[in-house]
């Protein structure tokens, strides 16, 4: 087995995690399947799949979501449907987090949500489809030179209840109150190994830290905007229980959140880490849910549904 | 920036124009807001949005709608979106020429039956977006950041 450089310290760290360190590692070296989503503002799933197909691409749908595919073929960016934002190529777990909000919106189509770190847009124009244009979509990112991917992505994709605002979601101010959260924070970035093979190249725990820091910081500040009884949903693409399991459990300590248990049908899903270095993690963390590489053969996720209590509830 | 909703009667010359134009019936936008950015841009939106980009500083909106300050000109996004709906003003071109006009460039259409000003390119059914038809020219006009080639169509 070729192991393409995977520093010392990082597979000590995930040896003592991970199920099989082995398979896990090699996973790493392996190239991530090509996915997309079928935008359904502008498209209808079966009319794209079989304009695919007279072009020969095959594409198999994945059994926890109508709109997601894999495909073998490297040329959906070369499309008709590319052109027309009929399809939007995205990674499968990405895909995740937005898909957490469905009974939501169900039970309450025109909610307001704000998406905390939403450049560039991929999950925002996930969740502006699966509100079918409705409700109201607060996209924010920090990152003022992210902004014009979001606009473009937005204006594409043919998103009208999304509006886009530049704030450190840490100090943004405002007196709105959200239904639900996505926070899709910055992050060491770990799962994105197979797509991107620099992340190792100047990979360090000391950013590992530093994150983690900054992560507690606008979780907390998220939570405050969420409205009693609303949904905020966290999410990394990294493996490091500092930013995952840690965050989550930062944020339990602090206030009076419930974690909700994570289902996705037809997805294997993997357990939280129970402690690291001296920390046991509250009982509760372990509702999250996390994605290794080597099981699905996609890239690394971590997920987790944090409730706000009713008031007067607790 | 903030939006402002347009006034009654802008609205209405504005849904004229994609009537008269392009035969788009009104309720095609049914339930959507029309919001200007003082500039002359105007972006169409649900309702709840269109609070919003009024109360509040945004640095972007969805959809560009139309150029509407004097020039009339509908964007590319907004004929994507609803000018499936439209029964004339619209150029149908072949194969080549849709390549073309997706990798941003100008293209011919000698035979047509529009008169000059802006149409809509429609390729086999798919309303690729917007271009200014004159003399039997039509500049391409595809934001260029929209512009891609495209192999398979
Ligand atoms: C993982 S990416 C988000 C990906 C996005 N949700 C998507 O699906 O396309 C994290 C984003 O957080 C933004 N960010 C970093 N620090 C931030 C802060 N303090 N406040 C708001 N956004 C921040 C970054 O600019 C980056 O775009």
């Amino acid at each position: 087995m070729v192991h393409f450089n995977i520093p010392q310290r990082f597979r000590e760290r995930y040896a003592a995690i991970v199920d099989d360190p082995e398979a896990f590692f090699a996973s790493l070296s392996r190239p991530l399947p090509k996915a997309f989503r079928v935008n359904t503002l502008k498209a209808d799933v079966d009319k794209v799949l079989e304009r695919l197909q007279g072009y020969g691409i095959e594409a198999m749908n994945v059994a926890w979501s109508d709109d997601a595919f894999v495909t073998p073929s490297d040329k959906t960016g070369a499309t008709l449907e590319h052109f027309m934002g009929h399809i939007y190529i995205q990674e499968l777990v990405s895909m995740l987090p937005p898909l957490m909000l469905k009974e939501e919106i169900k039970a309450n189509p025109d909610m307001t949500v704000l998406d905390a770190c939403a450049a560039p847009g991929s999950k925002t124009t996930q969740l502006s489809a699966l509100m079918k244009n409705r409700g109201l979509i607060v996209a924010n990112d920090a990152a003022f030179n992210r902004l014009k991917i979001i606009k473009h992505n937005l204006e594409k994709l043919g998103c009208m209840n999304v509006a886009v605002v530049n704030h450190d979601i840490r100090f943004f101010k405002t007196d709105m109150q959200f239904d639900c959260i996505l926070l899709d924070a910055p992050c060491s970035s770990e799962g994105t190994i197979r797509k991107n093979r620099e992340v190792l190249s100047r990979w360090n725990e000391k950013e590992i830290i530093s994150t983690s820091g900054l992560q507690k910081h606008m979780i907390t500040r998220c939570y405050e905007m969420l409205r009693p009884g609303g949904l905020m949903v966290y999410s990394t693409c990294t493996f490091a229980p500092e930013e995952n399991e840690g965050v989550v459990d930062y944020l339990l300590s602090k206030s009076d959140c419930k974690l909700e248990r994570i289902e996705v049908k037809g997805l294997k899903l993997s357990g939280t880490v129970k402690a690291w270095k001296d920390r046991t993690f509250a009982s509760d963390v372990a509702k999250a849910a996390r994605v290794w590489p080597h099981h699905s053969d996609t890239g690394g996720f971590f997920v987790a549904k944090i409730r706000k209590p009713k008031e007067g509830m607790s | 920036m903030k939006l402002a909703p347009i006034r009654p009667k802008e609205a209405e010359a504005m849904l004229e124009f994609m009537e008269n134009r392009f035969g788009i019936p009104r309720n095609a936008f049914e339930g959507l807001e029309f919001m200007d950015n003082g500039k002359g841009k105007i972006f169409a939106m649900n309702e709840r949005n269109a609070v919003f980009c009024n109360r509040n500083n945004i640095m972007s909106a969805s959809l560009p709608f139309m150029r509407f300050d004097g020039a009339t000109k509908p964007t590319s996004m907004m004929i994507q979106m609803f000018g499936a709906r439209a029964t004339k003003g619209i150029v149908h071109v072949d194969r080549n020429k849709a390549k073309d006009y997706m990798a941003g460039f100008d293209i011919m259409a000698k035979e047509n039956a529009c008169s000059d000003g802006y149409v809509i390119i429609k390729y086999n059914g798919f309303p690729l977006g917007c271009g200014l038809l004159r003399n039997g020219d039509i500049k391409n006009q595809l934001p260029k950041a929209k512009r891609m080639p495209v192999e398979l169509i």
